[in-house]
């Protein structure tokens, strides 16, 4: 069934058509909400704020339009205005240790610690930057979808995904010789 | 595939590497968790509005009441600025006679209190 027809059931109060939604989309909100917030669970719970979202105003999506951009509007705007109301924590510092640093860990170790790196990367771009590169590399939208998610021109997304690349480009290069290893 | 920041087409290795560092785990007891949360926000009949939704829907028409509020408080200030030597209030009808009330016409037309000596004076006054 395509996601217009669940819209309209789940806006109908069809639960099982909303859960199909959320099923076909989980993956993509979290990470949405992820590249957002740098804690897993603040982005869950970002992501759960979306969905809830999305079917409360269920009868604002226009079904001519794909639900995907429109869903990933409601979870970036979630994700940043958690991020807004959250008081500053401790964040956990992730280590940016490269792989010459100290003895060669396991196999999983060296695969986590890679994460880590490369999500730190992604933390120090301004998050327009994060979002649009991760919709457009990991989840594959267009530039125009991208534009209608952040509610930028499409100019805008274009140069936002080139400087993430080159950004997260370049700390990938500290891993170029393992990386058949660990992604 | 090796991608490069001019690309147009997605970055397939920047991608899978991304998708890997930001996936969350256990995505089955996710989607249990948001459906959890729709049922009891349905049953308890408010799949609408989280507290802060609430305040963030007053949050403009309260402002906007607010200022209202200020503008007629500043605006009556300005007013009992101008009439500031003038009573604001009378308390009594100053031609009212003095047989009407018992009581000198002073007593109603001032603003201030009476004097007490002036009150037992008048009350202890042979004939009244």
């Amino acid at each position: 069934m395509e996601d217009a027809e669940l819209a309209a059931l789940a806006h109908a109060g069809d639960r099982e058509a909303f859960g199909e939604l959320v099923q076909r989309y989980a993956g993509q909100a979290r990470r949405v909400a992820r590249a957002v917030l740098a804690n897993e669970a603040d982005a869950d719970d970002a992501a759960q704020d979306g969905f809830l979202s999305a079917l409360r105003n269920m009868g604002r999506y226009d079904p001519r339009r794909p639900f995907g951009p429109w869903l990933m509007r409601i979870v970036a705007n979630a994700a940043t205005d958690r991020r807004r109301r959250q008081k500053v924590r401790a964040a956990d510092q992730i280590s940016s240790q490269t792989p010459s640093a100290g003895p060669l860990p396991d196999r999983e170790a060296f695969r986590r610690q890679f994460r880590a790196a490369l999500t730190a990367a992604l933390a120090s771009l301004p998050e327009r930057r994060r979002i649009a590169v991760v919709l457009f590399d990991v989840e594959g939208y267009s530039h125009q979808d991208i534009a209608d998610v952040l509610n930028v021109p499409v100019g805008t997304v274009r140069s936002d995904v080139f400087h993430a690349r080159r950004a997260l480009r370049s700390k990938l290069a500290e891993w170029e010789d393992l990386k058949e290893e660990i992604v | 595939m090796r991608g490069s920041p001019f690309d147009h087409r997605p970055d397939r290795e920047l991608g899978k590497a991304l998708r890997t560092a930001l996936s969350g785990q256990d995505e089955a007891a996710f989607v249990k968790r948001v459906m959890a949360r729709v049922s009891e926000l349905q049953e308890g009949g408010s799949i609408g509005l989280l507290w802060w939704e609430v305040l963030g829907a007053w949050a403009r028409p309260g402002l906007a009441a607010a200022a209202l509020g200020l503008v007629v408080g500043a605006m009556i200030w300005a007013a009992s600025l101008r009439s500031g030597d003038q009573p604001a209030t009378a308390l009594g009808d100053p031609l009212q006679s003095v047989g009407d009330t018992g009581m000198p016409a002073a007593f109603l037309a001032t603003t201030q209190p009476p004097n007490l000596d002036n009150v037992l004076a008048i009350g202890f006054e042979p004939g009244r």
